[in-house]
């Protein structure tokens, strides 16, 4: 059975390795891209990067084009949002419990001086 | 997992100003009675029965929150200053997250006069460095962009 967890544990694990995550950068800046123009900017062979596309493909970051012959990668948002977005919504997690303390303040308040 | 990730430490700042007296805020904020009407978080709650303090430092922080499925999530930790009215910390807030260890919160309040506060939560995190330099780098926002542009 995968969990959440289990789920997270693939995408942290290919997300370890710094270039995959400047493929992913590249990924989300343009779109589709071919395993060939993706290898141009690394100092590492075409075979190199396919290896990597096969870890990225697994952990579900990214689809790659079934029919074409080039088989461009596209980036897949979701889990990568999961991960990424976690210290966002960690601070709204906060902002939204200082919103309650507020009102929950007023409240007291105003129970306190009923003539205000 | 094979890779291991690169723990760093990560603070968080959140200041709001309160219309309330120090002394108020700072028992809001220290007496489960009154933590259980607004702790939450959103769509969650955290009952009275399930929080037990013990204000000094050392002492038990214990708060259960509860999800909108009935999900328990339980923080087991100790409170570390503890200056009535002006400083409180507390600390080992579990984490479902396996880039996240455990962190350290301390809220500090300042008395503004007129009746009013300041609040500042610095909330110290330990995180993975990979996950560090994605929110660094605004991920979170860049691929709701994407998602647009790929829709389009």
């Amino acid at each position: 059975m995968t969990t959440a967890t289990d789920q997270l544990s693939i995408t942290f694990a290919a997300l370890a390795d710094p270039t995959r995550r400047a493929i992913l950068a590249r990924l989300a800046e343009d779109g589709e891209v071919t395993v060939n123009e993706l290898a141009e900017p690394f100092p590492v062979s075409v075979q190199a990067v396919s290896k990597h596309l096969k870890v990225l493909e697994r952990a579900g970051l990214i689809t790659r084009g079934r029919s074409a012959q080039l088989r461009p990668s596209r980036l897949e948002g979701a889990p990568l949002r999961d991960v990424a977005s976690w210290l966002e919504q960690y601070r709204e997690i906060w902002e939204g419990r200082l919103d309650r303390l507020a009102h929950h303040l007023q409240d007291i308040q105003r129970k306190a001086d009923p003539n205000e | 997992m094979s890779e291991q990730f690169e723990m760093a430490e990560h603070t968080i700042v959140i200041e709001r100003e309160l219309d309330a007296p120090r002394e108020l805020v700072w028992k809001v904020w220290t007496d489960p009675d009154e933590v259980a009407r607004w702790w939450g978080p959103e769509h969650f709650t955290t009952p009275r029965e399930k929080i037990e303090f013990d204000l000094r430092p050392g002492g038990v922080c214990r708060m259960t929150m509860v999800g909108p499925d009935g999900v328990e999530y339980p923080n087991d930790g100790h409170f570390g200053i503890v200056e009535p009215p002006a400083r409180l910390s507390f600390g080992e807030e579990k984490t479902e997250h396996p880039m996240i260890e455990s962190g350290e919160t301390t809220v500090e309040l300042f008395d503004l006069g007129e009746g009013r506060t300041k609040l500042v939560i610095t909330a110290r995190l330990i995180c993975a460095n990979e996950l560090l330099e994605m929110a660094r780098m605004g991920w979170g926002s860049q691929l709701d962009k994407l998602e647009v542009l790929l829709a389009s």
